[in-house]
Parts: structure tokens; sequence; C-alpha cells
């Protein structure tokens, strides 16, 4: 008589067989005791295996009702079309500033009159609506203008001001900022450091003969506020960061910052600090 | 297609949130990633949704780790603004760890190879035979195969280690 193989006996046990494979198995177990010696012991490692898996939890594990799964749905089909929109003007605007640094290199005007490109964002920003139950502050969506000169720290603190955020080109190339496209960021090999799925608003760089530059990058989180994250070189980084980011700040703003080696990272927005750390969580360096 | 959908959603997510803890090792990630993989199901509305969940769970699993080895390599130590906020929470993992008992039960699971693994947690998440079998391109007879060697290789795996412990705690 043909025994029974083990899998068969696992296959058994789990309910996977049909009714009649299941009838057969059944008459021959009743009249042979090796073949139910192994079907014991199959049950018993199947159930050995079912109480160690559960000992790696998690326990009870609540059950949001479906109207979470439709709202986040319904929030991200929303951004998806925005991001849509936003990275089509995003691209023009890189292109317009790229143009503005482009001419101020080549023509020798001084550096007092050099051209700087400031562009409005379109009205296209309006059309996000950020649904009232998301819990997120009502503010306006605002998409900053891009100018070409600015220091990136312009929009964090308007308050605040350092010598080395204030430099004129004049006063040497480290203190000069331009913006760039991702494309063409890619293109030169520059990591640009940024949090994943959100749109890029601008980025701009600040070269440094004897180093590689420090990368300001601008992103448009769900609720419109901007995310800024700033890689670089430790030393100029570190400058930056302490003169861009207050202690206390009553907006609500939070910073983190990474380092490694000698290199460092910070990230600021108006968001909570464990929003910001979620973020930080989703950074590209590429 | 959507009450459909509900309805898996009701007798699905908490063992796909099982499913992808196991992956992630850390339980809000694993509920944010099931919550994530029933929004695309609602925009793909695919055929076979409950095989699908999990294909799709399986890979933004993965995708997750190759991130996390990504951020481990560019990023090593992370400090929190001056402001005093609360230091950055120690990563799951290590959460993990501390609780030597469920430690042993994880690298038992990781001696299996991946094959393995894999139908063993789909099995444990409640998918049928042919479920798994479709998910991981498996034979449907392969199935049980590849489950007997599974829980043997995880119980003996695991035997070996609590006993290796003992061993070293009496010499």
């Amino acid at each position: 008589m043909r025994h029974i193989p083990e899998e068969e006996l696992h296959a058994y046990l789990d309910q996977a067989l049909s009714r009649s494979q299941a009838v057969e198995i059944e008459s021959h177990l009743a009249g042979c005791d090796r073949c139910r010696a192994v079907r014991d012991d199959a049950a018993l490692l199947r159930d050995r295996t079912t109480a160690l898996l559960t000992r790696l939890g998690p326990g009870t594990i609540p059950l949001p009702p479906f109207e979470v799964i439709r709202r986040r749905a319904a929030v991200e089909q929303r951004q998806r079309r925005t991001f849509l929109r936003r990275a089509a003007w995003a691209a023009s605007i890189a292109m317009a500033a790229g143009l503005g640094w482009a001419s101020r290199r080549i023509l020798p005007a001084p550096a007092s009159a050099a051209p700087a490109v400031i562009v409005t964002a379109p009205p296209a920003a309006g059309h996000q609506k950020v649904p009232a139950d998301q819990h997120l502050p009502a503010t306006p969506v605002t998409a900053p203008a891009i100018a070409v000169r600015h220091p990136p720290t312009r929009n964090i603190r308007g308050t605040v001001e350092s010598d080395s955020l204030r430099r004129e080109p004049a006063a040497g190339p480290a203190g000069l900022w331009h913006s760039v496209s991702l494309a063409g960021a890619a293109a030169a090999g520059t990591p640009i450091p940024r949090v994943a799925g959100l749109p890029v608003l601008q980025i701009q760089l600040q070269e440094s003969p004897e180093a590689t530059p420090v990368v300001a990058v601008d992103q448009q989180m769900a609720n419109g506020q901007t995310v800024r994250t700033i890689e670089g070189p430790a030393g100029q980084v570190w400058n930056l960061y302490t003169a861009t980011t207050v202690p206390t700040d009553s907006a609500g703003t939070s910073t983190l910052s990474l380092r490694q080696g000698d290199r460092m990272l910070f990230m600021t927005a108006r968001v909570s600090p464990d929003s910001l750390r979620a973020m930080i969580g989703k950074l590209l360096m590429r | 297609m959507t009450e459909d959908l509900e309805a898996l959603y009701q007798s699905t997510y908490t063992s796909l949130v099982r499913f992808l803890f196991r992956k992630v090792w850390d339980i809000d990630r694993a509920e944010d990633l099931a919550q994530e993989v029933f929004v695309r199901a609602m925009r793909h509305q695919p055929e076979k949704p409950r095989a699908w969940v999990f294909a799709v769970a399986a890979n933004l699993a993965r995708d997750e780790a190759r991130a996390a080895v990504r951020r481990k390599r560019h990023l090593t130590l992370l400090t929190s603004d001056p402001a005093g906020s609360p230091a950055p929470e120690p990563d799951a993992q290590d959460l993990v760890e501390h609780d030597e008992r469920l430690a042993s039960v994880h690298r038992a699971l990781d001696t299996l190879t991946p094959r393995d693994q894999e139908v063993l947690l789909l099995w444990d998440a409640g998918l049928s035979y042919p479920e798994i079998a479709l998910r991981t391109g498996l034979a449907v007879g392969a199935v049980g195969t590849t489950l007997a060697r599974a829980r043997k290789r995880l119980i003996e795996a695991h035997e070996r280690m609590t006993h290796d412990r003992t061993d070293a705690a009496h010499s």
C-alpha cells in the first residue's frame, strides 16, 4: 500500500485538498498507523509554527474604518493631478532662472546691476484645496517667488541675517546662489537631496571653488507649505544652519539636521518634528 | 467593485498589517503601508484582489528595506534641533532585538530561504494554496512541499538557537 507523502498531509491539514482527495486520505489514515503518526507530527509542526509566528507580534491591530482608505485615495488623486500641473511650470521657471544666471556670468555687468530674475508663481497653485478633515493648518497655498540671487534662507526667516548670507557676489563665489533644474543637476552629477513624492519647487546651488556645492531644495508639502532641504560640506552648511534656525519659533517651524563625516544636511519646514522626521525617512540623495 | 474591496479590506487588513510587520518590523510603518496598498487597490481595481494586495505589500516592503539600507549608508548620525525636541526613536529593529525571545524567532525566520519565508508568511496571513501559488509562481502542488519544509526549518532553527543560548548560559 502506498503511504501518503508528508507534504500531502500538510496540504490536507491546511484544507487545501479537494473533498475527494481528503476522503481518500482519511480512509487511508484509518488503517495506517505509520501515516497517522506522520500526520500527528505534521500537525504538531504546524501548530508550533503558528505559535512561534504569533509570538512575533504585533498583538492586536486596530481596523480603521474603510472611510480612511477612501479619503486617502481621494487626497492622493488630487495631489497627483496638482503635481503634474506644477511640474510643468516648475520646469519652465527653472529654465528662466537658469538663463538669468547664465547671462549674468557671460555679461560683464557691474555686480550691483546683476539681473535678478523674479518669477511669480502662476495661479495654478490656488487649485490645490486641502480638505478640512486633514487637520492641517488652513493657510492659503503660496508658492514662493523665485529669485536667482536669493540666499536660500530668505523664505525661512526674514528677521535674522548673518554676514555670510548677505554677502554680495563681489565678495566671492562662495556667497553666490543660482537655480538649477532637477534634470540639469542630474546631468552635472550633483546629488539633489529631496523628499520622495513631493514636487520640487526650486533647486539652488551655492558654488565654491574648493569644495562641492551647497544644495538647497524647496519642495511643496501636501498642505501647500514649503519644506527646505540643505546639504553640502559640513562647515558651510553649519554656518547656514546656525544663521537660519531659531531655537523656539512661534510659527511652529521644525528643523532637523543630519551629519555624516564632512557632509551635513538640514531640513526645515512649518510642521511638527515628527512629520519632519517622517519626511527625512523618505529622503532621496540622487 | 468598491464594495468588494471594502469587504476584502474588512477581512484582510489585519492579516496584511501582520504580514508587513514581519517584513518592516515597525507597526506604524506596517499599518501605513497596508493602507497604502488598499489606496492603490482602489485605483487599480485588480481582478484577483486578495493575491494582488499581498503582492503589492511585498513589493512595498522590499522597497522600504532598500531605502533603509540606502539611508544608513548616507546618514549615520541623526541629531534633532537644539530646541530640545525629543531625540529620534531608536530603530524599530533595535526595539525588537531587546526582546530576546522574540529576537530568536526573528532570527530563525531569517535563516529560511526567501521563498520558504514568503510562502510561510503568506500562509500565516491566511492565503490559500492557490493564492500563494499565484503570488510566488509555484505550482499549487509545490506549495504543500515548500510549506512542510519551511515549517520544519523554522522549528529546527529556533530550537537550535534556544539550545545554543541555554548552553552559553550554563558554560
